[in-house]
């Protein structure tokens, strides 16, 4: 098990009023159910497709940081 | 100070990327980084987050889940991928678990990041299941039993609040002075 971590602090935070809150919740629930129910293969890829969206983020920061 | 580390179930990571105001994700989150520690997402809660992602026909949860993603160093989590055997040796504690009657065979998942948590070090597993929460007693002993891992205590946010907010209140004459730390 590797550990990753990236050294960045430009913490964004999301609007959202309580009901839309309250409806993300209620949707995590029903996710946390399924993916219990998901194969070991699906559920590497679903893995594989945070970390893409992680490092994007943090490539996407550092084209910006570079640019300044 | 050695390094400590609180887990993030994927609830509380929604609600302290969406702050509102009767939410105590965000004061949780805050307060332990205040007080040193790291925090970690465990492998199923990255999956819940992406599959969450994908849930286009709810605009707001789908873009909410990509914006923890994206934000996730930024709140000082982190995050690992397990090998083939971290991950049967995580399902073989879970059916363990779930064999011993602690938590039904519905709450794999929960049990599975809790699991996680403990092999990633976690000292802390903050999360919103009230049937996790119900059942902490019995999780616990049962991690450290059946699992064969290390201590890892479970809270709510709200629990986490009170307990240094009570930290902060001098105490009176009446009340014994209690100070410390996790």
């Amino acid at each position: 098990m590797m550990l990753h971590t990236i050294p960045m602090k430009t913490e964004e935070k999301t609007t959202a009023s309580q009901e839309q809150l309250e409806e993300a919740f209620r949707i995590a629930d029903e996710v946390r159910e399924e993916v219990s129910r998901l194969s070991r293969e699906e559920r590497a890829n679903l893995e594989s497709a945070a970390h893409a969206v992680i490092r994007g983020a943090r490539s996407a920061r550092a084209t910006c940081r570079a640019g300044h | 100070m050695p390094e400590r580390r609180a887990a993030l179930d994927t609830k509380v990571l929604l609600g302290i990327q969406a702050p509102v105001p009767v939410s105590s994700c965000v004061e949780a989150h805050s307060l332990l980084r205040h007080d040193q520690f790291l925090f970690a997402a465990p492998p199923t809660v990255l999956q819940e987050l992406e599959r969450l992602e994908k849930r286009t026909e709810a605009e707001f949860t789908s873009a909410l889940a990509q914006n923890v993603l994206e934000n996730l160093p930024a709140l000082d989590v982190v995050f690992a991928k397990f090998d083939d055997t971290e991950t049967d040796v995580t399902e073989i504690h879970a059916t363990r678990v779930i064999e011993k009657g602690v938590l039904s065979e519905k709450y794999r998942a929960d049990l599975s990041a809790l699991i996680e948590a403990a092999y990633m070090d976690c000292l802390l597993f903050i999360t919103t299941r009230q049937q996790l929460l119900d059942k902490r007693g019995d999780l616990m002993l049962a991690l450290i039993q059946v699992c064969g891992m290390s201590h890892l205590y479970i809270f709510s946010p709200e629990e986490i609040v009170g307990y240094y907010r009570h930290l902060l209140i001098p105490p009176t004459a009446q009340e014994p002075q209690r100070r410390g730390s996790f």
